[in-house]
């Protein structure tokens, strides 16, 4: 080991810890609880069709938060020395009873499934806000909105359906029953009707919302379960 | 020492005796913030206590299979047995949890300051804290409902509040008065919507549909259905998780802070019926006091067989 120079030109210097010293922006956003996702099986609604980053229009399951704050939907206050999964522990069995798909918070997605950029982990993501961290899923970017105190979130939606096609081909999210998809398709199909019947509107306007209707009803019409062919990464765009 | 020339300027004074600004002495303005009491508005019903009880949950017990829900049989002939039916059975849990929050200041703070924000005066906003949490734990428990009814590929619009209020009519026994709380870029993508339908040719709806209205919660009813917005409505995977409702369906229960014992040395404040407490704690040592509210409060759901309840789940953009 060398004696330590005296001749102070010699010193290293780094870069300063700026911890604390300088604010880092923080979004508009009241704080938020953590969530897990939950496909709820075999209910209206929970099952959908998109297009975005895949090749034809396909039915993909709806997964929604369910957020982990005492006080809220069943999950409680546990004393310091429980382990913090108890908070969530009657929930969660209740869920699972009812036969919803949960995913774990620890679920790991792969960067294939990912936004570009986004780091494989865990879907769940944090974001600082003025009212403490801001969850989010790891296909949103939270961002300040333009007008108004408030910030909103954008979305990668080809990389999150292109996930959730990945989850019903691996098995995680079981294919629903077919009465569940014809419910989709009755839906979009009584709003063709509800649009087309609206004849208190301008010819021109009906007509433009009987087009995006009918678009709708042609997709669902055509969408098929997602199968081992579903794209698993965005596709590349040719000039 | 100064020197100032006559004329005496007012800009010259300013900088070496004077003052660049001075404050309104003990007043300040507090920023805006959504004020919208969900208790108030009827949007939530209290089931219980559980104080006392050994237990940080109520529950609620439900049933079916008798009475309206259940028909008599026509039987076939003058002596056939009449088969004994099932009744059946559920339980709804509301669980309740520790939400909190608590100012400290230092002495010289107390002695020095003029705009009325010292720990005992903010004391007495924390009932609006504790208002302000129970909506958020309200929209938090309403984004849990499981059946969407509204098209989730879309911003909102008249055609999915047509479709909500069939899903409603169509749920048997709904008793005709529903909610929904939407987050206000809802409001205003179902207002755009209700624009381009009947409201140009009749002004009085579009007076109705489309005023300006308060950040006070309750926004207009339509098709039968009162919409209130907030902003605490989630949002998630770029969309909001708005949600309708009979009332009864989200519900709350308290831990009564009545029977705590003596607290006389934090010199509490107490709401028993709102389970909160609010203490106080001086310490000399460090020059310190500080001020902690907690509240036992819990939100849930009861199951959609006794209350008719949709998710509203559109486009956020």
């Amino acid at each position: 080991m060398g004696i330590p120079s005296s001749d102070l030109t010699s010193v290293d210097s780094r870069p300063a810890s700026l911890g604390g010293l300088v604010d880092r922006p923080k979004l508009p956003l009241p704080g938020n609880s953590p969530f897990f996702l939950v496909h709820y099986a075999d209910v209206g609604g929970s099952w959908e069709v998109a297009e975005e980053g895949l090749d034809a229009p396909t039915f993909l399951p709806v997964l929604q938060p369910y957020p982990i704050r005492p006080g809220a939907a069943g999950v409680r206050t546990v004393s310091a020395d429980e382990p913090r999964s108890r908070m969530y522990a009657r929930p969660l069995a209740k869920l699972q009873e009812q036969g919803a798909v949960v995913l774990p918070l620890d679920f790991h997605v792969d960067a294939a499934h990912l936004p570009a950029g986004v780091a494989a982990g865990p879907y769940l993501r944090e974001t600082d806000a003025q009212g403490g961290p801001f969850y989010h899923t790891a296909w949103d970017t939270p961002r300040k909105a333009v007008r108004g105190n408030t910030a909103t979130v954008d979305c990668d939606r080809a990389a999150y359906n292109r996930w959730r096609a990945a989850l019903v081909t691996s098995g995680i999210v079981p294919e629903p029953r077919g009465a569940i998809l014809e419910d989709v398709r009755a839906r979009a199909l009584r709003r063709l009707d509800t649009v087309r019947s609206a004849t208190d509107i301008p010819t021109d306007m009906r007509e433009a919302k009987t087009a995006v209707a009918r678009s709708r009803v042609d997709a669902v019409a055509a969408a098929k379960l997602p199968t081992a062919t579903t794209p698993k990464t965005a596709k590349k765009v040719q000039a | 020492m100064a020197v100032l020339n006559s004329p005496l300027l007012a800009a010259d004074a300013e900088s070496s005796i004077g003052r660049s600004f001075q404050y309104l002495p003990g007043m300040i303005r507090q920023q805006l913030a959504e004020r919208f009491d969900v208790a108030a508005g009827g949007l939530i019903v209290s089931v219980g206590d559980v104080a006392g009880s050994g237990s940080d949950t109520v529950r609620t017990r439900r049933a079916t299979g008798y009475g309206w829900s259940k028909a008599m049989a026509s039987l076939a002939s003058e002596t056939q047995a009449i088969a004994a039916s099932p009744v059946t059975v559920g339980v709804d849990d509301i669980t309740i949890g520790r939400q909190g929050l608590a100012f400290s200041e230092s002495f010289q703070h107390a002695i020095q300051d003029d705009a009325m924000l010292k720990v005992d005066d903010l004391a007495g906003y924390m009932v609006d804290s504790y208002l302000a949490t129970l909506r958020s734990l309200l929209c938090t428990t309403g984004a849990t409902f499981a059946t969407n009814s509204a098209d989730p590929a879309a911003t909102l619009d008249v055609n999915d509040w047509i479709a909500l209020r069939a899903d409603f009519e169509e749920t048997a026994g709904f008793d005709g008065r529903a909610v929904a709380v939407l987050h206000p870029v809802q409001v205003a993508h179902l207002r755009s919507s209700i624009r381009s339908e009947t409201a140009l040719q009749y002004p009085e709806s579009f007076e109705l549909y489309q005023r300006m209205q308060a950040e006070a919660g309750f926004r207009f009813t339509f098709l039968g259905i009162d919409i209130y917005a907030s902003q605490d409505v989630s949002l998630s995977g770029g969309d909001y998780y708005g949600f309708a409702y009979q009332p009864g369906a989200i519900a709350y229960a308290v831990g009564s802070t009545a029977q705590m014992g003596d607290l006389s040395d934090a010199n509490p404040i107490l709401v028993p019926e709102w389970g909160i407490v609010v203490t106080r704690k001086t310490d000399g040592q460090s020059a310190t006091k500080r001020v902690d509210a907690n509240a036992f409060v819990g939100v849930g759901k009861l199951d959609p067989t006794l209350f008719a309840q949709f998710l509203i789940r559109s486009n956020a953009t």
